[in-house]
């Protein structure tokens, strides 16, 4: 290379950078800091503040301490770290076997289990839980069944409290039954891609089975499941629905929703709370990239890489590995069947298990009634608007980190991810502190519903940037290169060469922007505009459920009505992007 | 017909001084080639000329007209990327259509101008297949027309058959150079391949850490090198350090640092004291049984240390008290050659040896 140049000679280089970039991007970097800026930096900044104002008004860590003192507090964070140590472990422990299985092992039947084991996926984790609830809680279904089923084996036991309590192992159950397929299709992601040439290597050199396993396949294994590790860890940290729907309230992330939306409450903590949430999820993400880092280093050599090396089973372990796969999948289906046996049967007598008949009646109530009908074209509404939000602003920041050099490259880098590390509360209360105060007259933001389009959009940056980046980084900037070469200006080159190649990708990420928008929980709970985009009623499905759940056997069995069309919406999206995306959309989706 | 003009181009990333103050002039219709190793800066000089990069300094002219702060778009360059950078989502034909679609040329023009093109680069009736129904020899082609039909002023390639295997290598550098000829656009034309640039260009310059190291046409740059770099870069050369002892009207003698003793007649220049480096070529490296004389000199006694058989030559590698000397030996045949271990005596021509002052 050519000869070195000084330090100073450095600083001018940066400087250079910044006066050599073109307006169009200029403006596009300009635009992004400044979204950026408003409607995510401002808001958690207002939190942490927030959290250092003490009841009395002064500054200072008495909110802290309150945290540490108050023994339901305190529990509450304890709680919610142990639940979710307790999941990653459940989820990791179905999750890494399964993909084993699944990418090492070719066995008959293989090719359906494929297909099932994202149904996990295609329930968004809120209406799960309702199921889960409804079905093995108190009075459920399954609890009835299995009260009557031990009956026959002579074994008494009163199920009355139900299957799933209001305690941890309740919440890690359900937590399990959402979370486990991000485990297994991280890591087989990574066990798949793994050069088989390593393992030959290795065993060329005397190592086999678990030596194999434990010094060779589990390491370059890693990333892939530290990647699924690190979202179970996080979501199940700052999870909202599923200690709402099962009434734990010993749990962090449901104590400062309910001391921030409860008359008289202690507002403060729900800020403590909120950070001291952030700060673990900062720093379980800071743990994992310094001690495995995300990057894959799994594919070493130059040259094509062969396809990773499958053994076939037969006999014996092929029926243990169908048998357990197939007790997985029929664990994992009972929120699907239970919602749809919520929705559409009439509910059996008390203690009893049988339905009684089939009835349409409670998915009319849903479509007729005209607030729940609302929420559904409310929701309807918000997520496609934060889709195409979502897409513009995650494609911009992507092609600016693709293409272009500036100074605080990384900043923005950061910031537009910084959403996936901090819990939807924070976002939430942050958008309420600031927003909620009145801008001109008596105009606030949070009164109206664009606020949730807001919301749900920045929360869901972090995937549009992601998929917007990957799929930018396939078309080689010489594919941009040449039609500038051949006298195309900018935007022809972007609208003729670039959109047409990263379109799938592109919609993909809408898609899953729409899905995840339209199931969305903790900023739907917390903010309550009142003006929506039909009228005075901007309430989204979500709140509309819970609201719903919380109500009488009639009004819990039309929320699982909408958590039916929650599914519905959830698989027609998962089912295109899969089409778009060629068979990885799960990936996308949980990561 | 356009000539280009670099004047104290230099171009860094970060604290590395990729393009390091050069300048340079291709005439008109001229076939010139950057040849150097990896980073040596020759791909930057063209992505400079094209315009996707800014100099940090310098001029660059197409004929009097200082282009530096023309946009690449408005350039009328035509270029060839080492990867083809042909658009998958677009068939043959509209690859090769963009640019004149870009210069608005009427549809029949471009239809005729197309089908010109590509049956110039010998595709003739592939224009409805997309990049991916391509050989990469095709591929390179269609690279080459979409190029070619713009009849841009200036035409520019990047390493263009390093993607290729080497038998297509060697063939489509024949057929480019002869669309040269034929159209007479000025071409640059950028490689790490020597052989490659000595056979296809008019004139070339050899690049070494952002610096030339030398210009000129393929004989000077092979059997005149300026320097050490030029002459251990471009082919096999044996080189000896040493003083200019003696200097008479027709030959120099020359004492090396290791004491041997050779006779040249490349006395232009040359003064005596000076500090040389002597170049042979190992084809210009005779190889005869240990008890050859000529009274010519330049007679060396040594070992044969190893033997490259590549078919046309044997590659032999003799140790001498020395240094380690290479030796090509054309059409070799069982009688005529040597075995491992044989001792031989090589001589050069005093023709064929090349002084480089070493400033």
């Amino acid at each position: 290379m050519g000869r070195l140049k000084s330090f100073k000679d450095l600083l001018i280089e940066k400087l250079k950078n910044l006066r050599s970039i073109d307006k169009f991007s200029l403006s596009l970097i300009l635009i992004a800091i400044t979204l950026l800026s408003v409607f995510i930096l401002f808001p958690v900044f207002s939190v942490v503040l927030d959290a250092f104002v003490e009841p009395s008004g002064e500054i200072g860590f008495q909110n802290f301490v309150n945290l540490i003192a108050t023994p339901s507090y305190r529990r509450g964070l304890i709680n919610s770290i142990i639940t979710a140590s307790l999941t990653l472990t459940t989820t990791s422990a179905i999750g890494i076997p399964v993909a084993y299985i699944m990418t090492r092992y070719v066995f008959r039947g293989k090719k359906i289990f494929t297909l099932l084991t994202i149904l996990p996926l295609m329930i968004p984790p809120f209406v799960g839980a309702l199921a889960l609830v409804g079905m093995m809680g108190r009075n459920g279904i399954i609890t009835n069944f299995l009260e009557d089923f031990l009956m026959l084996f002579g074994i008494n036991i009163s199920l009355k409290e139900g299957l799933i309590l209001p305690n941890i192992p309740g919440i890690v159950l359900v937590q399990t039954f959402h979370l486990w397929p991000l485990i297994y299709l991280n890591t087989s992601a990574s066990l798949s891609k793994i050069d088989p040439t390593l393992e030959e290597s290795a065993r060329n050199l005397g190592a086999t089975g678990f030596n194999l396993f434990r010094r060779i396949t589990l390491p370059l294994a890693l990333p892939g499941f530290a990647a699924g590790a690190l979202l179970v860890f996080l979501w199940s940290i700052s999870d909202l629905g599923t200690p709402i729907m099962l009434n734990f309230t010993d749990y962090s992330v449901f104590q400062a929703f309910n001391e921030y939306t409860i008359q008289g409450g202690y507002r403060e903590i729900a800020s403590v709370i909120s950070i001291v949430l952030t700060g673990i999820s900062a720093l379980a993400l800071v743990f994992v990239n310094k001690y495995v880092g995300l990057k894959e280093y799994a594919t070493v050599r130059a040259g094509a890489a062969p396809k990773s090396i499958q053994k076939r089973i037969s006999g014996k372990l092929n029926i243990i590995v169908v048998v357990f796969l197939t007790i997985l999948i029929l664990f994992s289906i009972i929120p699907h069947l239970g919602t749809v046996v919520m929705a559409f049967t009439k509910n059996p007598s008390y203690g009893e298990w049988v339905p009684q008949g089939i009835t349409l009646e409670y998915m009319v109530e849903a479509l007729v009634d005209s607030n729940t009908s609302l929420s559904i074209l409310n929701s309807l509404v918000y997520a496609l608007l934060a889709s195409f939000a979502g897409i513009f602003l995650g494609a911009s920041i992507a092609y600016l980190l693709v293409r272009k050099k500036f100074p605080g490259k990384s900043i923005l880098d950061i910031i537009s991810t910084m959403p996936f590390a901090i819990p939807g509360i924070v976002i939430g209360l942050g958008f309420l502190y600031i927003f909620s105060q009145p801008i001109v007259g008596n105009f606030r933001l949070t009164s109206f519903w664009y606020i949730l389009v807001i919301a749900y959009s920045m929360r869901r940056l972090p995937y549009t940037v992601r998929s917007s980046h990957a799929v930018l980084k396939q078309v080689h900037v010489s594919l941009e290169e040449a039609a500038t070469s051949l006298g195309a200006s900018r935007i022809k080159t972007f609208t003729s060469i670039t959109l047409p190649l990263i379109m799938p990708g592109l919609m993909a990420g809408a898609i899953l922007i729409f899905i995840t928008s339209f199931t969305e929980v903790s900023t739907s709970l917390l903010l309550q505009p009142i003006i929506g985009p039909f009228g005075i009623y901007a309430r989204p499905l979500t709140l509309q459920i819970l609201l719903l759940a919380k109500g009488g056997p009639t009004a819990v069995k039309v929320a699982s009505c909408l958590g039916f069309i929650q599914i519905i919406a959830t698989s027609i999206g998962l089912y295109i992007t899969n089409k778009l995306l060629g068979g990885k959309a799960g990936l996308a989706f949980g990561g | 017909m356009v000539y280009v003009r670099l004047e104290n181009l230099e171009k860094t990333f970060g604290s590395i001084i990729a393009v390091d103050n050069i300048s340079l002039r291709i005439e008109e219709g001229e076939f010139f080639t950057i040849l150097g190793p990896s980073g040596c800066g020759k791909t930057t000089t063209l992505r400079m000329i094209a315009g996707f990069y800014k100099p940090d300094k310098g001029k660059i002219y197409f004929n009097k007209r200082l282009i530096n702060k023309i946009a690449p778009e408005k350039r009328n360059i035509g270029m060839v990327f080492q990867n083809y950078a042909l658009w998958p989502h677009m068939s043959v034909f509209k690859n090769v259509s963009f640019g004149l679609e870009m210069r608005k040329v009427p549809d029949d023009e471009i239809k005729s101008r197309v089908n010109s093109a590509l049956d110039l680069v010998d595709l003739q009736g592939l224009g409805d297949r997309t990049p991916d129904q391509l050989s990469g020899g095709q591929q390179q082609r269609v690279a080459l027309a979409r190029a070619l039909v713009i009849e841009p002023d200036v035409l520019l390639l990047d390493e263009p058959l390093s993607n290729l295997d080497a038998k297509l290598r060697v063939e489509m550098r024949t057929e480019i150079k002869k669309l040269q000829k034929n159209l007479g656009i000025t071409t640059i034309y950028v490689t790490h391949d020597q052989k490659e640039a000595l056979a296809v260009s008019d004139r070339l310059a050899v690049m070494g850490l952002g610096k030339i190291a030398q210009v000129g046409n393929p004989h000077e740059i092979y059997a005149k090198p300026a320097n050490k770099f030029v002459a251990s870069f471009i082919g096999l050369i044996n080189l000896f350090s040493g003083k200019v002892s003696k200097v008479s009207k027709d030959n120099v003698w020359i004492k090396t640092k290791t004491g041997l003793d050779l006779v040249s007649s490349s006395i232009t220049n040359v003064k005596e004291g000076m500090e040389v480096l002597v170049a042979v070529r190992p084809e210009h490296t005779e190889v005869h049984s240990q008890d050859y004389f000529s009274e010519e000199g330049n007679l060396i006694s040594g070992i044969v240390e190893g033997i490259e058989y590549l078919g046309d030559l044997s590659r032999y590698s003799i140790k001498t008290q020395y240094q380690t000397i290479n030796a090509d030996q054309y059409s070799p045949s069982a009688e005529k050659s040597f075995k491992m271990g044989e001792t031989v005596r090589l001589s050069f021509e005093k023709e064929q040896i090349h002084l480089i002052e070493i400033i």
